[in-house]
């Protein structure tokens, strides 16, 4: 498989990538002091623990996202490596995908080395270690799926740096679009009807952040039921994959 | 086709019908999706149907000519019609996300329907309080934390923990901590455990329990399922307040909050322990209802535990016991009224209950009545009075209260035993002397119990029923009546339980 | 294949009216100045950039689908490759973007590895190949498949002269093979070794095309002649019929432009009782032919710029879309 091949590819160059590593050992010292910082507190020492272990997860898993994803296309132009790949058979959707997977790949596995550490890190310090922890940090490698996806739209659209500023943007503003709807109201029907639309249309990030639930989580440890992580899986996926398509729509009229 | 259309207009119609807030303008984008969806579905249509551009550069002529001049655009239709497809999926599914969760517009009504469901369970005085207490969202922090509320409520409990020590507005930390935690409350209105150590700084801080009341009601409106916090709600009336005047509504207000943590309870799945924290609340229910002297209450709540047969037979057991207990102090507040009447009109105390009871006659309390017609306690023991001092006293009750009294003094025979080189008090006289010296000394002041079993004055001399404590020096142990026995002193709780428990005898 | 590429609309270069014909299982050289539009054009042919107007075809198949490239391979000037991989580890990562199975990967790898010489450096990665080598591997990943076409942008550019004849030498067993190679050069001599046709552009447009036989019409530019056993005076016949001559002391040089006038000198050197020792025909070189060819179309001025977007601004507009 072509995607694939351009994938692993892809994964073997990002693993390379330096800042990878500075990222990952940023989190890992986060959730590390996260224990200290929860033992300072009179009761609720886990509840700050967990709440920072996932928020560091969150938080360099995006950077991560951000700071690879949106050079990942632009160094191919840059180092003319791509002339080379674009000559063979493979079709132009193929190599996005197999950029877009190979780019997913790495977050999953940074997302897992993290995830693993932080739930054992939590049972170690007797903390509670709960099925809505893992349900938080499921969400959370979805929402970077779609963080992802739009790196590479801008990627394969400009240069490193604005492609870095816009996809940093959008990852703010997703988290509190939800708000800024709620902003509208006092104005003219007008206003709110296009603010709601604005929020349909722009990614609703804050659609993934359960984490609040999962620290709280009461009945049978799960901050929310399946179905609804299920509808929550569907909306990513669905609006990375628009956001991919339109990546394409760009690229593939791109004169090399 | 048709049917999933169906399904999804049906489901998002539902979730368009729930948003309250936004019921007009979603009714206009519920036009503008199918429109979309239409749309997005005609351009897909076209590119399967359209014809590849080939290698053939001669263009066909008449009505395929059409058909070959659109075939340029096949790509655009692709993607345009697989993005916006695409994209609507993702808006139906975030209009779903947003049913499940709601828009905090929707807080208000919810909100609405919880202070109506708490006025309905009786309380309605804290409902009203609650009224005035709910405060909008601030949303300004949510920007700061890029929609992480946790993560600041976080931050606001660890400063605030500062606040609590230091000597900063040493005058007012009761106003400045409950700024600090209603904010914590808002981000993060789940956080029962942070509610809870909050009160208790704050009872702490606070003479007016009324007003950490409040602040516990906020996050009981928040949390109605925990009965941690109605159980805190009602701690902060047990303890008895300086002024006498407002003890009958402390223990009112603790009796009403552990009945609401009972009814919790008993909604949950059984787990370890939880029988016991139940009778334990419901002894202290009995108490705090005989403290304020609310003995209707007292009796009406443990009979009603005997008949519900939801309850275990320990509990049911248990409750029959104390409800003996509170009807018979019910009894004899009765007598003791009539009493306090008499007294008033002739002003002095009768000489004998015999006029009291020929008067309370008709009354459907009291049951049962010896040979000489002279009504009993809900024991089945007489009643005692003392002409002098005008206190009439259940001797079914006394003797209750000495089984829990005799305890404590043989406690206190213990440590003199152990401080004393194992020798017994020569009399009670001599042990009264060494527990009073004992007590006197700030840094071992006398637990709640001890001075609620012997009293403020800590007498282990007197027995509740009236008499001294039988002791014997030479062997150092004080028997008890011998109708303080179990089976004796409860044998109308085994025959309540024969009347309203019959399946379990 | 056919190749008719039009306007190219952006504002840096553009290719006009661009017709050519490749035939199968021929060497096509490609020449032009830097910026004539030669990168462009073979940018099209494997569809890195798209003309604005005009197809392009390669053995049936429009250059815009990618299941003709499945029939070209392509190797750009200074190829790029990801720094860690090996050459083993390029060449299968190619095959793989071809659709090669396995087996004939690791087949065809070794094989390309032993014919480039590179088998020393099979598990070296690619930061450390010199330049030579990079320009092997980028010849190797082209012919990876076995495509039937092969296009190369500059195949000899920045190698030694062994290096050189190795390229020129694997194109010629391709054309052996019975596979067509499409390639630009700027070294001259190389070309008029191999190849079997040429075309020149210039500033877009195509000025010369054909075999090269044809093109080197094997016109004499002039002849040199050299006689020994003649007086330092010369002979003065043969001195008006020449451009120049000149006694060395040695011999006499004379430089006529024509064969018949050589001929007659010679004629006359015979006759002044010389011998002929140097009779040399200058034929028009390719070299000489390109400047020429590149040299009378109108508004050029100069031939040196190495930037073709420096030249179409300061010329003629018609060079814009």
């Amino acid at each position: 498989m072509i995607v694939v091949a351009i994938a692993l590819n892809t994964f073997k160059e990002a693993v390379r990538d330096k800042i990878l590593y500075v990222l990952f050992a940023f989190g890992a010292l986060m959730i590390l002091v996260s224990r200290a910082i929860g033992w300072v507190s009179y009761g609720s020492g886990e509840k700050i623990m967990a709440d920072m272990g996932l928020a560091a997860i969150w938080i360099f898993s995006g950077m991560v996202s951000i700071f690879i994803g949106t050079g990942l296309i632009y160094k191919e132009i840059d180092k003319r490596t791509i002339y080379t790949i674009l000559a063979k058979p493979a079709e132009r959707w193929q190599f996005l995908g197999g950029k877009y997977l190979g780019l997913v790949l790495t977050m999953l596995v940074n997302l897992t080395l993290l995830s693993g550490g932080f739930l054992i890190y939590l049972w170690l310090s007797n903390a509670p270690v709960t099925m809505g922890l893992v349900q938080a940090l499921y969400l959370t490698f979805i929402e970077m799926m779609v963080l992802t996806a739009i790196a590479i739209f801008f990627s394969s659209a400009s240069t490193p740096i604005l492609s870095a500023i816009f996809t940093t943007l959008i990852f703010y503003v997703g988290q509190v679009t939800k708000w800024i709807v709620e902003l509208g109201a006092g104005n003219p029907p007008w206003v709110q009807k296009m603010l709601y639309t604005v929020y349909l249309f722009l990614p609703n990030l804050h659609n993934f952040n359960i984490r609040d639930k999962a620290v709280l989580a009461t009945e049978n440890g799960l901050a929310v039921p399946y179905a609804e992580l299920g509808v929550v899986t569907v909306y990513g996926l669905a609006y990375a994959s628009a956001v991919l398509l339109a990546a394409h729509l760009i690229f593939s009229r791109r004169n090399f | 086709m048709e049917q999933t259309l169906d399904e999804s207009a049906k489901a998002f119609a539902e979730g368009v019908a729930y948003n309250a807030y936004w019921n007009d303008l979603a009714q206009w984008s519920y036009t503008a999706w199918y429109a979309g969806f239409a749309l997005g579905a005609a351009l897909l249509i076209l590119f399967v149907v359209l014809p590849r551009r080939t290698e053939s550069v001669i263009v066909p002529a008449g009505p395929k000519r059409l058909l070959y001049a659109l075939s340029s655009y096949r790509s655009a239709m692709l993607h345009g019609g697989g993005i916006l497809l695409l994209v609507l999926c993702a808006v139906s599914s975030q209009s779903e996300v947003d049913h499940a969760r709601g828009f905090l517009a929707d807080q208000d009504r919810r909100y609405e329907a919880m202070l109506k469901k708490l006025g309905a369970k009786g309380d309605k005085e804290a409902a009203r309080r609650a009224q005035y207490m709910y405060m909008p969202r601030g949303n300004s922090l949510i920007y700061v934390t890029a929609g992480n509320p946790a993560l600041a409520a976080d931050y606001i409990w660890l400063t605030s923990q500062q606040y609590v020590v230091n000597s900063f507005r040493r005058g007012q930390k009761f106003e400045m901590l409950l700024k600090f935690y209603d904010t914590l409350m808002e981000l993060e209105p789940h956080w029962t455990e942070a509610a809870i150590n909050a009160g208790k700084v704050l009872s702490a801080l606070e003479q007016d329990r009324y007003a950490v009341e409040k602040f516990y009601i906020r996050a009981i409106v928040n949390n109605p399922g925990n009965h941690r916090l109605a159980y805190e709600a009602g701690r902060l009336f047990v303890v008895p307040p300086l002024n006498p005047q407002v003890r009958k509504d402390y223990s009112r207000r603790a009796a009403g909050w552990f009945q609401r943590v009972i009814d919790q309870l008993k909604t949950q799945p059984t787990v370890e322990g939880r029988e016991r924290f139940i009778s334990e609340l419901q002894d202290l229910i009995a108490r705090l209802s005989v403290e304020s002297q609310s003995y209707e209450i007292a009796d009406q709540l443990l009979l009603k535990n005997v008949k519900d047969a939801k309850n275990s037979r320990a509990m049911r057991e248990i409750s029959a016991r104390d409800w003996l207990n509170a009807r018979s102090l019910l009894m004899s507040s009765r007598i003791q009224e009539r009493v306090d009447a008499f007294k008033a009109q002739k002003l002095h105390f009768p000489l004998e209950l015999t006029p009291m009871f020929k008067a309370i006659r008709g009354d459907r309390l009291f049951r049962d009545f010896d040979e000489n017609g002279i009504p009993l306690d809900a024991y089945g023991f007489p009643f005692r009075y003392d002409a002098v001092s005008g206190m009439v006293t259940s001797h079914g009750a006394d003797l209750r209260r000495s089984i829990q009294s005799v305890v404590i003094v043989r406690n206190m025979i213990e440590m003199f035993q152990r401080e004393n080189q194992s020798r017994n008090p020569a009399t009670l006289q001599e042990l009264q002397a060494w527990v009073r010296t004992h007590y006197a000394n700030p840094q071992s002041s006398p637990t709640p119990a001890i001075t609620d079993a012997l009293g403020i004055d800590l007498n282990v001399i007197d027995s509740p029923f009236g008499k001294a404590w039988d002791y014997d020096a030479a062997s150092g142990v004080i028997t008890l009546p011998p109708e303080s026995d179990a089976k004796i002193l409860f044998k109308n709780a085994d025959r309540l339980m024969d009347e309203f428990a019959p399946e379990l005898q | 294949m056919t190749y008719n590429p039009g306007l190219f609309a952006k504002s840096k270069q553009a290719l006009t009216a661009l017709d050519l014909d490749v035939p199968q299982n021929t060497i096509f050289g490609f020449l032009g100045h830097n910026g004539a539009g030669k990168t462009s054009t073979i940018k099209i042919l494997v569809g890195l950039q798209f003309c604005t107007a005009g197809q392009a075809w390669i053995m049936g198949g429009d250059v815009r689908q990618s299941a003709t490239r499945k029939r070209v391979g392509f190797m750009p000037e200074n190829p790029y490759f990801y720094e860690y991989l090996t050459a083993e580890e390029t060449l299968d990562f190619y095959g793989r973007l071809s659709s090669m199975d396995r087996a004939s990967r690791k087949k065809r790898t070794s094989e390309l590895l032993a014919l480039f010489s590179l088998e020393h450096a099979r598990h070296v990665p690619m930061r450390d190949f010199s330049k030579g080598m990079r320009q092997r591997v980028g010849l190797a990943q082209a012919i990876m498949h076995h495509p039937p076409v092969v296009i190369l942008d500059e195949p000899m550019s920045g190698l030694d002269p062994l290096g050189r004849r190795d390229v020129r030498n694997i194109i010629l067993s391709l054309r052996d093979a019975g596979q067509t190679v499409f390639f630009s050069s700027h070294i001259l001599s190389d070309v008029e070794e191999i190849c079997d046709r040429v075309c020149v552009l210039n500033q877009g447009k195509k000025v010369a095309e054909g075999p090269l036989s044809a093109l080197l019409t094997g016109k004499v530019l002039e002849v040199k002649l050299a006689a020994s056993g003649i007086a330092a005076a010369g002979i003065p016949e043969a001195a008006r019929l020449a451009v120049r001559t000149w006694h060395d002391g040695v011999l006499y040089h004379v430089i006529v432009t024509t064969e018949e006038k050589a001929q007659a000198v010679k004629s006359m050197i015979e006759a002044a009782g010389g011998v002929l020792r140097v009779m040399q025909p200058h034929r028009e070189s390719l070299e000489e032919y390109f400047v020429r060819v590149t040299d009378t179309t109108p508004g050029v001025a100069s031939v040196q710029s190495g930037d073709g977007f420096a030249t179409a601004k300061a010329k003629a507009p018609e060079v814009h879309a």
